[in-house]
């Protein structure tokens, strides 16, 4: 089958580079048998035209994320079938997946074609930007489980978890906006074509009759527009006052009243037709603002608890046998079933087997720690290796992280300071525009009393800050743009503003400022020669431990040996005979026979070859590309701080960029995190935190702006403000500093929309304002603050290099 | 659009010719009327459309349909079977 070739095959399934043993089938190469198979599977089934709608779009899926057989047995049960299936009526079911895989045309065109492959499929359609595949099926033919078990054979893993078997239909509140813009842009485009006929010159000869019909078609025209698509800024306004807060939705909410109420006392007693173009015009400009600034990432989600990260169901063991069962009835006591790549979802202890845990969501940390039989396991780490069997000590919600994930919800304290600035700025504004406007009328009292009330309405008719309140969501929503276009998404506009008050920025270090899937590995002791490195990779190729594995792909050989003799030590090591040689791999005390190894800390692992100690290979965290620079630049205008669950061996690497030994903080549990960001923002500190893991959980949530790192922005991630590429990491200062470049673009536009103001009120306060000046004023403040802000940011973001 | 300048000329005949002001100008106003209101009629048809299209997830994706239009059709079940039979006798 598989053939030495000197050139670089790539496979002809995902496009990775073959290595030396490519599996080769009908002269095509591949990479791993399972990508193969899945090539095998679509070529069959006539899905060839997948690989030529994009190159090697194939997703590869290693043997260790390969599922058990048994893994997808929970959704045989009909209470975890009833809840994730979107509809299910006389034998016909329609059920959506989040498949984060999904990352071409191809995909789309295999999904949708996924009836191929199964008789029982009727219809699945794929909804790209959230990644999700929608599929209709029929009951009799297909079960959801060989669904899923189809999805997952084709390496298109759907990502189940508690919260998508609970999720609420967020798309609702989208299409209100969506209808309420069109029908606000209807009745915009028909008044204003109503009332062009009066800007004309000329006009004064337009029949009275005509005037009529077109005012008051233009009065029908505005009652959907203010009392339907208005309706949220009267309910804010309203909202505000009784909270005694004057935010910027007052003088809009003023504003729109009185332009309609002006406008139905001029068309019933004057005979004149009103202000209703701008009335409607100022809706649609002010929803298009919403709508535009409502758009954020679909596929991403910024508020997972841990339902999310937790499995739907377990395999619980009992003397009758396994059974699956959904993972809320969970009970302390237990005894369950962890196979390979299966994620310890409570707090318990082992009964069986030897565990080898990776913690990397937790902790960041990407070599496994293993366990044995009767050691204490948390909740959240994910077993490698064979199945182990473990006894539940606390109830899944009870357990220590998902504790700390529940301990504070900071949504609603941070409502109050949500568009903040704008709030200020309106506040002075409206009593500065409440005041003139009774100057006004005052004035006129005495001057021309016909004129008060008319001078009165103008000033609030044309001081409603349309361009005041769109110049946010013009701003942020583009900064927020180019953020996402370079690697840092953004959970809505409002960060923008948070980030802009930061002034202290926290690090965690594994994970976030080291890498959390390459491990640094270094001998120590004399050098090794081709045959000892060959041996060293033979001994380490039988073991199951994640060291050894690590071992095993660092090191680079040609030759492999036979071993015999091979015995493996539970938390000591493994040794075995090559030729006669005895050799030895583990801990210092296993292989030297010295206690000891507290002193050094870290992870490392000796090596004894025949007759003496060769020496050890040394585990170090690799630090991510640009962390100097950038923890430099940060430095220059943040204070830092690093809070590290790990212990101190990195101290001394790190000192030199932190500068002051106070604010690294080592041997930190997720809880002294929490407090420690609680104790800086008790002294008045905004502090960004920067993580990866769910230990930083609870501290990202303590924190003004919580950012996440993550080498897939689609996996999982903890709940946060921001999710960083890990790849931009260097970048990170330039993406903080950039939120003060918007704040000033802000208050830019905020100047350029008082300038119109303050035209339109020097109107106003003379009594002469006209609907001409209104109708031409009110949509030329708003189009050019828009213009202003989305150009400045655009140009401001490819100066600073984002 | 259509009504200003009928309102225009409207001006202006009744300027010449006096005699048949009243006639043209009821005249001319019947049809803007008419004309207005189909206008609306039209517009109304479209918003409908809109809300219509919103209402049943048009707009809840829009980059998919971009791509699914460059597919060919679907595949037919027939053809699998037919390539499923080829595909086993090239195979034996």
């Amino acid at each position: 089958m598989s053939e030495e070739s000197k050139t670089t095959l790539t496979c002809a399934h995902c496009g990775d580079d073959c290595g030396k043993h490519p599996v080769v089938l009908n002269d095509q190469a591949f990479c791993c048998m399972g990508c193969q198979t899945v090539f095998q599977l679509l070529n069959t089934n006539k899905l060839g035209k997948y690989y030529e709608i994009s190159s090697m779009p194939g997703i590869k899926v290693g043997n260790d994320q390969i599922p058990d057989d048994e893994k997808y047995a929970y959704l045989d049960l009909d209470e975890i079938r009833d809840r994730l299936l979107d509809f299910s009526d006389s034998g016909i079911s329609k059920v959506r997946f989040f498949v984060p895989g999904i990352h071409c045309a191809s995909c789309i065109w295999l999904l949708e074609n996924l009836h191929t492959l199964h008789e029982g499929i009727i219809r699945s359609s794929v909804n790209f930007p959230k990644k999700e595949v929608s599929i209709t099926f029929k009951n009799e033919e297909i079960t959801l489980r060989k669904l899923v078990e189809l999805l997952v054979s084709i390496h298109y893993i759907p990502e189940i978890s508690q919260q998508s078997a609970e999720k609420t239909r967020s798309s609702k509140s989208s299409r209100t906006l969506l209808i309420k813009v069109g029908i606000a842009g209807f009745s915009f485009m028909n008044a204003m074509l109503y009332h062009f006929p009066q800007y004309l010159p000329g006009s004064e000869q337009l029949e009275i009759d005509f005037r009529m019909l077109f005012g008051w078609l233009s009065f029908f025209l505005s009652l959907p527009v203010l009392f339907y698509c208005a309706s949220d800024y009267f309910l804010s306004a309203w909202k505000s006052l009784q909270k005694k807060i004057i935010s910027i939705d007052l003088p809009i909410a003023l504003g729109l009243i009185t332009l309609f109420l002006q406008s139905t006392y001029e068309i019933t007693t004057q005979n004149k037709i009103g202000y209703f173009d701008s009335l409607t015009g100022l809706v649609f400009f002010l929803l298009i603002g919403k709508w535009y600034q409502g758009i954020t990432y679909e596929a991403l989600t910024f508020e997972r608890d841990y339902k999310t990260y937790f499995p739907v169901a377990v395999t619980r063991v009992s003397d009758t046998g396994k059974d699956t069962i959904p993972l809320d009835q969970l009970k302390a006591g237990d005894r369950i079933l962890v196979r390979n790549q299966e994620l310890i979802p409570a707090d318990s202890t082992i009964l069986r087997g030897n565990a080898s845990i990776d913690y990397s969501f937790v902790t960041g940390e990407s070599i496994p720690v293993s366990k044995n039989e009767g050691d204490f396991v948390f909740a959240g780490g994910r077993q490698v290796g064979s199945a182990i069997e473990l006894l539940v000590q606390k109830e899944v919600e009870q357990s220590y992280l998902t504790q700390l994930w529940n301990q504070n919800n900071k949504a609603e304290e941070n409502d109050q300071s949500m568009s903040g600035i704008v709030n200020k700025v309106s506040q002075y504004f409206t009593l500065i525009i409440i005041s003139i406007a009774t100057g006004a009328a005052i004035y006129w009292k005495f001057e021309d009393p016909g004129k008060a009330l008319f001078a009165f309405t103008s000033v609030l008719i044309i001081a409603c800050p349309c361009a005041l309140a769109l110049t946010i969501p013009f701003t942020f929503g583009s900064t927020m743009r180019q953020f996402g276009r370079k690697g840092f998404y953004l959970k809505n506009a409002d960060v923008i503003e948070k980030l802009y008050r930061t002034n202290t920025v926290v690090f965690d270090k594994t994970g976030t400022i080291t890498h959390s899937q390459t491990a640094h590995i270094r001998f120590n002791g004399d050098k090794l020669n081709t045959e000892q490195t060959a041996m060293i990779r033979s001994l380490a190729y039988h073991s199951t431990h994640p060291l050894s594995k690590i071992i095993y792909n660092h090191l680079q050989s040609e030759e492999s040996f036979e071993v015999t003799d091979f015995k493996e030590l539970p938390s000591l090591g493994i040794s075995g005979k090559i030729n006669g040689t005895t050799i030895n791999l583990g801990s210092k005390y296993f292989v030297t026979g010295e206690a000891g190894g507290e002193e050094n800390l870290k992870t490392q692992v000796w090596v004894f070859i025949k007759d003496h100690v060769v020496g050890y290979f040394q585990f170090e965290n690799k630090y991510r590309e640009g962390l100097q620079e950038t923890i430099t630049e940060l430095g220059n205008h943040y204070t830092l701080h690093l809070i590290s669950g790990d212990n101190e061996s990195e101290r001394e690497n790190l000192l030199p960029l932190f500068k002051d030994e106070a604010v690294l903080n080592f041997n930190q549990s997720p809880t002294d995190k929490l407090e420690y960001i609680r104790r800086l923002q008790e002294h008045g500190q905004n502090a960004l935190m920067i993580g990866d893991g769910l230990n930083d959980a609870g501290a990202l949530n303590e924190s003004k702006v919580g950012v996440v790192i993550a080498d897939n922005i689609y996996h999982f991630t903890p709940a946060c403000d921001a999710i960083l590429q890990a790849g931009k990491f260097s970048k990170l200062d330039r993406f903080i500093r950039f939120s003060k470049t918007s704040m000033t673009i802000v208050k830019l536009s905020f100047l350029i929309s008082f300038l119109y103001n303050f035209i339109g009120i020097s109107f106003a306060v003379l009594g002469s304002l006209s609907p001409i000046v209104a109708a031409i004023l009110m949509p030329l403040s708003s189009v050019s603050v828009v213009a202003f802000a989305t150009f400045a940011v655009r140009l401001s973001a490819s100066k600073a290099r984002l | 659009m259509a009504d200003v300048p009928g309102v225009v000329i409207s001006g202006n005949k009744t300027r010449k010719k006096k005699v048949n002001h009243y006639l043209i100008k009821d005249r001319i106003m019947s049809v803007v009327f008419v004309l207005v209101l189909i206008g609306i009629l039209v517009a109304s048809v479209f918003l409908i459309a809109f809300i219509w299209a919103v209402r049943s997830g048009q707009f809840d994706d829009s980059y998919t349909p971009s791509v699914r239009v460059l597919f060919d059709d679907h595949i037919h079940k027939e053809e699998i079977t037919t390539s499923t039979t080829k595909a086993e006798k090239k195979s034996t």
